[in-house]
């Protein structure tokens, strides 16, 4: 498939809002009770503190490819290390303890995967993880490793903060309190808070928690927040491939079933192939991916931030985007 | 009254309103059906470069 249009993008972002903000709107009412500290609790705590760099840990296939976390450490890096939930598993794995983790997705049941699942044994039956290529070690042992992330998430969990949406399931909310995180709320922005019965402006009026634009997944999500919360002047991006490496199976994909189901045997035509001309190499990603790029790179444009891809592989290159080497970014910043 | 309003002059030609003669393609219309499908985490829009909405002024809580 082409690049998409701009009217293509839009047609995936209402899709999205129809998806998200009835499930985000009701989950918000559930949490109430456990709503009791805002993101902007943080941001006077932040504005005592040096937050010139900070560290965004996305769950994209080159996190487990380039394996950043020793170097990281190694380096003593001293800023705010933000993982969005999915990467959560491999920061604990690897003694990278993180100061957030951010959680949005309202998926009903796949969320609480990444902080440890303590009713895994009677979910019902779902692929979603052995399937692609997110976290390769949840595609073995399936309960032994949930265990393993239990018990890893209960012991660090004190030290993490959640930077954790009103839209969440509320189980995701309950894990969290278990761990012994503290929880800081944030609603995502849905829509236009002056459009005429806006989720934005619903939400905001239930909880009084601010909204935070999103960039239609938790990565983008955590940067926005170490943008516009920590305040960070630069902000490093890891895993942050935002489409799949070429050696993957489009079997391995997020959308694969969706993309069968839509295109048949043609499935393989609707994913999209972007060369990347820093590490010359041609990666593919789907639309829904591709809409999430094209979403960063306008945020990145429109940020007073310097924002560092480290990934080291995906796509996410562009005006607003230094596009570098995680070893470079340590050795200036850390 | 509304013999004074009535136009004094005649349009040179009648004027039809445009309509777009570009319909989608069924390829294009299974397209945009099919991309319609493919939604993502969380719904995302970017207003005023506000990446923070804290309420209208008159509505903080804090």
């Amino acid at each position: 498939m082409k690049r998409l249009t701009k009217a293509q993008l839009d047609i995936i972002a209402r899709q999205t809002l129809d998806k998200t903000a009835e499930v985000g709107w009701e989950n918000a009412q559930k949490n109430l009770p456990y709503i009791k500290k805002t993101i902007l609790d943080l941001r006077s705590e932040a504005s005592k503190m040096v937050a010139d760099s900070a560290i965004i840990v996305s769950a994209g296939p080159s996190l487990h490819r380039r394996h950043p976390a020793p170097a990281i450490l190694a380096a003593k890096f001293k800023g705010p290390v933000v993982a969005a939930d999915g990467a959560l598993g491999y920061c604990l794995r690897n003694g990278l303890i993180p100061n957030y983790v951010v959680t949005v997705d309202p998926h009903p049941a796949r969320i609480i995967r990444w902080f440890g699942d303590p009713a895994l044994a009677h979910r019902e039956a779902d692929d979603y993880f052995q399937r692609q290529d997110l976290d390769p070690t949840l595609h073995k042992e399936g309960e032994a490793r949930n265990q393993e992330l239990l018990d890893m998430v209960n012991k660090h969990g004190r030290n993490i903060k959640a930077i954790i949406s009103t839209s969440v399931n509320p189980e995701v909310s309950l894990r969290c309190l278990e761990a012994g995180m503290e929880l800081y709320w944030w609603n995502p922005l849905y829509d236009d808070y002056d459009a005429a019965n806006s989720y934005s402006r619903r939400v905001y009026q239930l909880t009084k928690a601010p909204c935070m634009v999103t960039g239609g997944n938790c990565g983008t999500s955590a940067w926005v927040f170490a943008h516009a919360v920590l305040r960070s002047k630069r902000t490093a991006l890891l895993g942050m491939d935002l489409s799949y490496h070429p050696n993957t199976s489009i079997q391995n994909t997020q959308y694969y079933k969706e993309m069968v189901e839509l295109f048949g045997d043609r499935a393989e035509e609707a994913f999209i192939r972007v060369y990347n001309p820093y590490i010359k190499e041609t990666w593919y990603t789907d639309p829904t991916y591709y809409w999430y790029r094209q979403s960063l790179l306008d945020l990145a444009r429109q940020a007073d931030c310097e924002t560092y891809n480290c990934t080291e592989g995906g796509i996410v290159f562009g005006k607003g985007i230094k596009f570098t080497i995680l070893k470079d970014f340590l050795e200036r910043f850390s | 009254m509304a013999q004074y309003l009535k136009g004094n002059y005649k349009l040179p030609k009648k004027m039809k309103p445009q309509v777009s003669k570009m319909k989608p393609t069924v390829e294009q219309k299974f397209e945009q059906e099919s991309l319609a499908k493919l939604g993502g985490s969380i719904a995302f829009i970017m207003k005023s470069k506000t990446f923070l909405w804290e309420g209208d002024k008159d509505e903080k809580t804090d």
